[in-house]
């Protein structure tokens, strides 16, 4: 007793001393020091569109899948289809929360607002730290590590919208489940990631009847350097599960990136090519639906703070001509500083024969904590 | 034996084969590689993420690095935020339990060190790139050197005891020597006290703390970001009417809005490395600051004597 009282009393001295140093204590005792690292990004969004109204066409979109969901009694995807709107509007506000939650775990938390109300959960990754072997364990809920675009958040998108394969295949809102995911960087002469997930099955893609089925996921990442300046990822992906008619889907995706950015003046001038295929396989009992897509995109830096923006997409493969959506993008970017960029977006889309155009402006900021950027 | 023939080619195929000499050891930046080299010697092998010639704010988190800082039993960094857009992505992709933050392998130089231009009051972003925990370029003072030099060996001896002695016969020889050099530079410079510059960025606090030298105001009125033409002109007039030389500026920046003012202010832009590396012969650390002095000293008292 007298040694535990002993310990407490020590601990009240120390307590103080240590608190100083951070600097984070207060009068009422309640210390900021282990706040986790808060940052907030918004996405103020004006649009136009020449079709119909830009709403419609989303409707129209849900109105197709209506059919299926009512079905198989399934609720209906709020926000099927990324729910742009035209006019004026809030088109997201993230905020992220990230902090250590002790030796072992690493908690990261995405809290998304589409438009102007309703908050939900985007990610929640709880991550392993200190495994040995390369391994790196997640869990929770998180984007499949589906391609390269399927892993971006709204604000990472290099166009307003996300590319029509990815729309169309994995809905506007890409595949987000809750699962597990292994990661392993495997030990070759190259950087070599292999992701293997566990996903629970409740997009639209692997919605099983049966709450206990389970979607999987592989994915490997390659990337080399070829130059000090410039740099190759190739990636792979697969995935399978059940769907809501009880058959199988599956997933295939491939993506290349490459990009040039000199050493010594990094900062006026950058080149990025990325090209991306998805393509699904949907057993519907009686039928079975295998479509596909891709986009290229190109994006050049030409000034310190300018960017100018190119994407091709297409989605309809294998179909007829006439079955497929296609759509053209170009966009120029102005970068004040590493937390603001104003983005003015021009898009030109062919679906079923039917031609619109799009445009966007798009103003992206960041508050709080630095983020650091991905490669 | 079959078995390690097996094992011996799948070793190669999968490059894991190679045996590294002592202790790994990956630094952020040239100047850190430079120094962890000089110290380390033979029982180490140090590779750096930055090159010297490059701008340590804005490197890219490539995942090839992610394999050297995974590989590593040593990540030394500079701190003080000056890597905070990559490195915490690094450590994380590295998953190296031996380097992450609270290891022995993790080592922030920054602690060797007292930070100049730690931002008093409030901080917000209206400042610019402020780093809230002090001025990152520390380095660019020769006595901090020294500092880092003993941190440095300090932590390799206790991750590679048995080499212990090398690496304090090593630190001792690197620490005389730079010493040395030191006393010759501060006698060549001593004419600099004083003596007026203007900077490109908040980059050489250290480096005229050292030298006496005063910066009389910035090209970038804010820490990275580009300037407005109001602040550059003010920025002219004030070096006309203080007859100041020599905008000073890193060997990485873009000089064409540094030579612009200079050109309208009647002065020259001096771009300089900040590491070793960052220049053609400025491998050492020492060399670095051979560099500079031999520049400014150039710059800042024969060409004013020659007017």
């Amino acid at each position: 007793m007298l040694f535990i009282s002993g310990c407490f009393l020590l601990m009240l001295c120390l307590v103080p001393a240590s608190q100083a140093q951070t600097g984070g204590a207060t009068a009422t005792g309640t210390s900021r020091a282990f706040n986790p690292a808060i940052s907030v990004n918004g996405l103020l969004l004006g649009g136009f569109s020449s079709a119909e109204g830009m709403e419609g066409h989303v409707e129209e979109h849900a109105e197709e899948h209506d059919e299926e969901h009512e079905e198989h009694g399934e609720e209906e995807h709020e926000h099927d289809h990324g729910g742009i709107e035209e006019g004026l509007q809030v088109q997201e506000v993230e905020i992220q929360l990230s902090s250590f939650v002790d030796p072992y775990l690493k908690a990261d938390l995405t809290l998304a607002m589409h438009g102007s109300e309703g908050i939900e959960l985007e990610e929640l990754r709880v991550t392993s730290l200190g495994l040995p072997a390369g391994l790196t364990l997640t869990v929770g809920k998180f984007y499949a590590a589906l391609g390269k675009h399927n892993q971006l958040h709204t604000h990472q998108f290099p166009f307003v919208k996300p590319p029509l394969v990815n729309e169309h295949l994995l809905g506007g809102h890409g595949l987000n489940e809750v699962g597990i995911d292994v990661s392993w960087l495997a030990p070759v002469s190259w950087y070599a990631e292999l992701n293997a997930q566990l996903l629970n099955g409740d997009s639209e893609l692997f919605a099983a009847p049966d709450g206990t089925d389970m979607a999987y996921l592989g994915h490997l990442k390659n990337f080399w350097e070829l130059g000090e300046s410039t740099t190759l990822e190739l990636g792979g992906s697969s995935a399978f599960g059940r769907n809501a008619h009880g058959h199988t889907t599956q997933l295939v995706g491939g993506d290349l990136t490459f990009k040039w950015r000199p050493t010594r003046r990094a900062i006026y001038r950058s080149l990025m090519f990325q090209a991306e295929y998805l393509y699904a396989a949907r057993d519907h009992g009686d039928e079975e639906e295998k479509e596909g897509g891709f986009y290229l995109l190109g994006q050049y830096q030409f000034a310190r703070r300018w960017w100018l923006q190119g994407q091709y997409d297409l989605f309809g493969l294998p179909k007829e001509e006439e079955e497929r959506d296609s759509r053209i993008s170009g966009l120029i970017a102005f970068v004040p500083s590493e937390f603001s960029s104003l983005r003015l977006q021009y898009s030109h889309s062919s679906k079923e024969g039917e031609d619109f155009d799009e445009l966007f402006l798009q103003l992206n900021f960041t508050i709080g904590s630095h983020p650091a950027h991905r490669y | 034996m079959k078995h390690l023939h097996g094992a011996v080619l799948l070793c190669l195929l999968l490059g894991v084969g190679q045996v590294a000499a002592g202790v790994r050891v990956v630094t952020t930046t040239a100047d850190l590689a430079a120094i962890a080299m000089e110290i380390g010697g033979e029982k180490v092998e140090v590779k750096s993420i930055a090159r010297g010639y490059q701008d340590p704010h804005y490197v890219q988190a490539k995942p090839s690095y992610m394999r050297l800082v995974n590989r590593a039993d040593l990540l030394i960094y500079t701190g003080l935020q000056l890597e905070v857009g990559w490195l915490p992505l690094l450590i994380e992709g590295g998953r190296n339990p031996a380097i992450v933050s609270g290891a022995r392998g993790n080592l922030d130089a920054a602690h060797a060190i007292e930070p100049l231009e730690i931002p008093v009051g409030e901080v917000d972003r209206t400042m610019g790139d402020i780093h809230p925990e002090g001025n990152p370029h520390y380095l660019l003072d020769p006595r901090n050197g020294l500092r880092v030099a003993a941190v440095i060996a300090e932590r390799l001896q206790e991750l590679a005891p048995d080499d212990a002695e090398v690496f304090a016969e090593n630190l001792v020889r690197f620490q005389r020597d730079l010493q040395g050099r030191i006393a010759v530079w501060e006698q060549r410079v001593a004419v600099l006290e004083k003596k007026k510059v203007v900077a490109y960025h908040k980059q050489w606090e250290y480096l005229v703390a050292w030298l006496g030298v005063e910066i009389a105001g910035y090209v970038e009125n804010r820490p990275g970001i580009p300037s407005s033409p109001r602040h550059l002109s003010a920025l002219i007039t004030q070096m006309r009417a203080n007859e100041i030389g020599v905008i000073v500026c890193a060997n990485f920046v873009d000089p064409a809005t540094a030579k612009r003012v200079a050109d309208k202010a009647g002065a020259r832009v001096l771009a300089l490395p900040i590491a070793p590396g960052g220049e053609k012969g400025v491998e050492r650390y020492a060399d670095l600051f051979e560099v500079i002095v031999e520049d400014l000293e150039e710059n800042l008292v024969r060409v004013e004597s020659a007017r």
